[in-house]
């Protein structure tokens, strides 16, 4: 199967588990080649999972986690929460598949999917309970420390416009922008077709520089 | 999908293959000044994602997850000895109460009908049951005998069931 027939085409089990491995610390059209995993071993990666099998576990975890951490850490922008979370995930992923409730198609869509049903989760019950921020210490006017508390305030602000958009706001913008997820990749990931996601990705922008807007004026 | 939406997408290919945000928007005048903000905040959310995940958790979590793994396993161990001899147990069980409510029912039926006569709803239970006696009497005399007091009911001789 060509890459660029990976790409486009429908990701199932057997695409992942045959399709060439990409690098994601590169921008989506850069990405190389790093590895490929052989066909034959699906069947044995699904039966792994039920079985428990520390070696398909481990190879699932290598294959799957920066990226599902990655993904919560751009959502949630505290790492050790994002840590907490992404760990979880596989967890539920092996609670899954004992209960026969496991991915049936694609491993990483069905992650994904579990990590952002985790985090929303997880904001949900965040602002149920706002916690009150530690106040900062008063800054010098050495002008290195100045510039990083520019950056901070800057990222404050933006962490805080992004999480007034919707969770599917949020979910699209981080698979299209965090993870450097296609359109294609985005709507199937999101069960959409590919003029929404376009629409989706038009409207969540336009909703987070409102946002930045207002917080700039605050 | 409005134009607007397809051109915000352009641009944004167009920014990854490496353009910058001006280069871009000028070659779409009449919507520069919608499509600015929009590319600026694309390339905000862009530059929060992480790209390199600290190897510490990396291995942290693979170590912490094949731990889980483990005590999953041994959980699984424990669950299947011990449905080896529950679950027959309870098969049992169950069988042995449906066939005693089964024969409980019988028995009940049975004795229900042993007083009826011709015409009564129960009385095929009566009849059935006779003939069955009548079939596994092995002994010839003995089912003679049987017939013969399965005969001498007033209600048979007029029906002529049984008689000769």
């Amino acid at each position: 199967m060509s890459t660029q027939a990976l790409i486009y085409d429908r990701i199932s089990l057997s695409d992942i588990l045959n399709m060439k491995v990409y690098d994601y610390s590169l921008p989506y059209s850069a990405r190389e080649v790093a590895k490929t995993m052989p066909i034959d071993n699906e069947r044995r990666v699904l039966d792994g999972l039920q079985d428990l099998d520390p070696q398909v576990i481990g190879d699932i975890y290598d294959q799957y986690f920066s990226e599902v951490y990655r993904y919560v850490c751009y959502r949630i922008s505290d790492e050790t929460v994002a840590e907490d979370i992404a760990s979880e995930v596989f967890v539920r992923l092996l609670e899954a598949a004992q209960n026969h409730k496991g991915p049936q198609s694609s491993i990483k869509g069905w992650l994904i999917a579990t990590a952002s049903n985790a985090v929303n989760d997880h904001l949900r019950l965040l602002y149920r309970r706002p916690t009150e921020e530690l106040s900062d210490s008063l800054p010098d006017e050495n002008s290195s420390i100045t510039f990083e508390l520019d950056l901070r305030e800057q990222n404050r602000v933006l962490h805080s416009a992004y999480t007034q958009l919707t969770a599917e706001q949020q979910h699209v913008l981080a698979l299209r922008f965090g993870l450097g997820y296609s359109l294609e990749e985005t709507a199937t990931q999101l069960k959409k077709k590919v003029n929404a996601i376009k629409a989706l990705q038009f409207r969540a922008l336009a909703s987070l520089q409102r946002q930045i807007g207002e917080g700039n004026h605050e | 999908m409005s134009k607007l939406e397809q051109l915000l997408e352009d641009c944004l290919e167009s920014i990854e293959r490496g353009d910058t945000i001006e280069a871009v928007v000028l070659r779409y005048p009449r919507f520069a000044d919608e499509l600015r903000p929009l590319l600026e905040a694309a390339i905000s959310v862009k530059n929060k994602s992480l790209f390199e995940v600290p190897s510490v958790v990396v291995r942290r979590n693979r170590a912490k997850l094949l731990q889980q793994a483990a005590k999953m396993r041994e959980g699984r161990v424990k669950r299947d000895s011990w449905s080896i001899w529950f679950v027959p147990l309870r098969r049992a069980v169950v069988t042995l109460t449906v066939l005693a409510f089964v024969f409980a029912s019988g028995t009940n039926l049975v004795r229900a009908s042993a007083s009826t006569i011709p015409g009564d709803r129960l009385y095929p239970v009566k009849r059935t049951l006779e003939n069955v006696l009548v079939f596994v009497t092995v002994d010839s005399q003995k089912r003679e005998v049987l017939v013969e007091a399965l005969g001498n009911r007033p209600h048979l001789l007029e029906g002529g069931e049984l008689g000769g």
